[in-house]
């Protein structure tokens, strides 16, 4: 048994409407930073599993967001530490951060995004 | 047995097992993280950590449905063996689930593995020591997708 995934509809809606898109795209890239952010904005410090709080609040302050190109967008931190916290180091258990915050998005927040921007009704 | 146990289980199992054409992994798998060295128990490179990342229920059944990420990382001295860990590990786990095509893991009396699916390849160098050292973590995300059977 297989099954397939028709996403035509929304390829034409992207085709027709990529500057509308793109803007949706980076509000929600925004709105993951924010996400993020909120996630973090407690002090440290944290217990392994749990995201990391703030000491400096470095970590905070480099969360950004960038436009790649037309509808790639990136939220980054420029910060060794990002990745390490991310995903631990040999004596450093990880404190994920952005994983969980992704993963809410892809469970429910993008549609509801979607929804809320009246993407898919146009 | 919880979820995430069950999940921690089938992997370690997986990465154990001596039914493969790789090398086992028995003695350098470790949940989470490595263990303290100490003197009678020194902890050697390359070995493999399996931490939870992200992910829960689905929501999408009556039953409990977790969706969990896991990732999978080799820590080694070099690139080249960290990247050849990660092909290992990679060969014994993706699509390995109940309803996969290789179907090498299981759950247990309370949850089906339904699939294992590698996603995001994981692959940074660690600056120890003040960056004296360079710590070389390679490896994947996997997704496993379970079910509560009772």
């Amino acid at each position: 048994m297989s099954a397939t995934l028709d996403d035509s509809v929304l390829r034409t809606l992207i085709d027709v409407f990529p500057v509308r898109f793109d803007q949706w795209l980076g509000t929600v890239a925004s709105d993951i930073r924010d996400d993020i952010i909120v996630s973090i904005n407690y002090p440290g410090p944290s217990k392994p599993g749990d995201p990391p709080g703030y000491d400096t609040q470095t970590l905070m302050d480099t969360l950004d967001i960038s436009r790649i190109q037309a509808l790639i967008w990136a939220v980054f931190s420029p910060k060794d530490r990002a990745v390490y916290l991310e995903l631990g180091t040999e004596k450093l258990a990880k404190r994920p951060f952005f994983t969980p915050v992704l993963e809410a998005w892809r469970q429910y927040k993008l549609q509801q995004s979607a929804e809320k921007a009246n993407l898919l009704n146009v | 047995m919880s979820d995430l146990q069950t999940a921690y289980t089938a992997l370690r199992a997986a990465l154990i097992s001596t039914a493969s054409n790789t090398p086992s992994w028995a003695g350098r798998a470790y949940a989470d993280q490595a263990p303290a060295p100490t003197a009678s128990a020194p902890i050697t490179r390359p070995y493999v950590i399996y931490s939870y990342s992200g992910g829960g229920d689905e929501n999408a059944l009556l039953q409990a449905d977790p969706n969990l990420l896991i990732d999978v990382t080799c820590v080694a001295d070099t690139v080249q063996a960290a990247l050849a860990g990660d092909t290992e590990i990679r060969a014994r786990l993706d699509d390995s689930g109940e309803q996969d095509i290789r179907r090498g893991m299981t759950g247990d009396a309370e949850w089906y593995i339904k699939t294992v699916t590698h996603e995001q390849r994981l692959h940074f160098v660690e600056q120890a020591n003040n960056g004296a050292t360079q710590i070389y973590h390679s490896g994947g995300r996997y997704r496993v997708i379970m079910e509560r059977k009772t």
